[in-house]
């Protein structure tokens, strides 16, 4: 991934400088995603039942992720601010699936 | 096991009856095994990295959220003693209240007894064990308890 650049004119030399932007603005800026990822243990009924109480899904809409992470390895069962992300991560690991977070590319 | 039932009695209490001798003794079992959390193999499992490859995020997640993890395990596991400690002629009613503790701890004992036996997905769906192996024993326990917790689930 190319990082975006900020141009500043210099205000003790003229001329261009180019500052690499930090990654702050960027990760405050993206989406947040939640992912779940398969393991042998857990229950289809128990990945359902999590995924409705956690995220408050019905029960359709929490069968079909958990059949994604069943059949794909892992889904992305929701995605928005960073905050509520991680917040999501951590009721998720209290209940023991396995979760975790990723940035959406630009 | 035909005769275990799990049944809500009234709004607030959930009756768990047919528990035979060797059900109670694997409910007993539970602690000995939730010993291991900490083990390094099993923390792993217990308090995954969120976000691999970003080391500084992880890190501050473990920091922020594990101690809370790790309250939320415990207590579950206390509750589940504590309401075991109460079986009488194979019955006992907790508090409804107390379903989610349950629930947690078994699952917590399926995931540590799979990270502690290396148990894979196909080992998970093999049909013949033999019960004199510590893995193959390892993995009814896993689907014991699972059937449990299926009944907590379908309530």
């Amino acid at each position: 991934m190319s990082k975006p650049t900020v141009t500043f004119r210099s205000a003790t030399s003229p001329g261009i400088v180019h500052i690499d932007e930090t990654d702050t603005k960027e990760k405050h800026d993206l989406p947040w995603n939640v992912i779940v990822h398969n393991d042998p243990v857990n229950m289809m009924s128990y990945v359902t039942m999590v995924f409705q109480r956690v995220f408050g899904y019905p029960r359709q809409k929490a069968e079909v992720l958990m059949m994604e992470v069943h059949r794909n390895g892992r889904s992305l069962v929701w995605s928005g601010s960073r905050e509520q992300a991680e917040h999501y991560v951590h009721q998720l690991h209290g209940h023991q699936l396995l979760a975790t977070l990723e940035t959406s590319e630009p | 096991m035909t005769s275990f039932v799990i049944e809500r009695v009234g709004e607030d209490a959930v009756c768990i009856s047919g528990i035979d001798t060797a059900t109670l003794a694997l409910l007993r079992e539970v602690p000995s095994i939730l010993h291991y959390r900490s083990h390094p193999n099993v923390s792993k499992r217990m308090f995954p990295d969120v976000k691999p490859g970003d080391e500084q995020v992880t890190k501050e997640f473990h920091e922020a959220m594990d101690p809370d993890l790790e309250y939320l395990f415990a207590s579950a596991e206390e509750i589940l003693i504590q309401d075991v400690a109460k079986v009488r002629e194979g019955t006992i009613e907790i508090p409804g209240t107390h379903v989610d503790a349950w629930m947690s701890a078994l699952n917590q004992t399926r995931l540590i007894l799979a990270e502690l036996h290396d148990i894979d997905v196909g080992d998970m769906g093999r049909g013949e064990f033999d019960p004199d192996e510590k893995k193959d024993l390892a993995v009814l326990k896993i689907h014991f308890f699972g059937y449990i917790l299926d009944l907590f689930i379908a309530l």
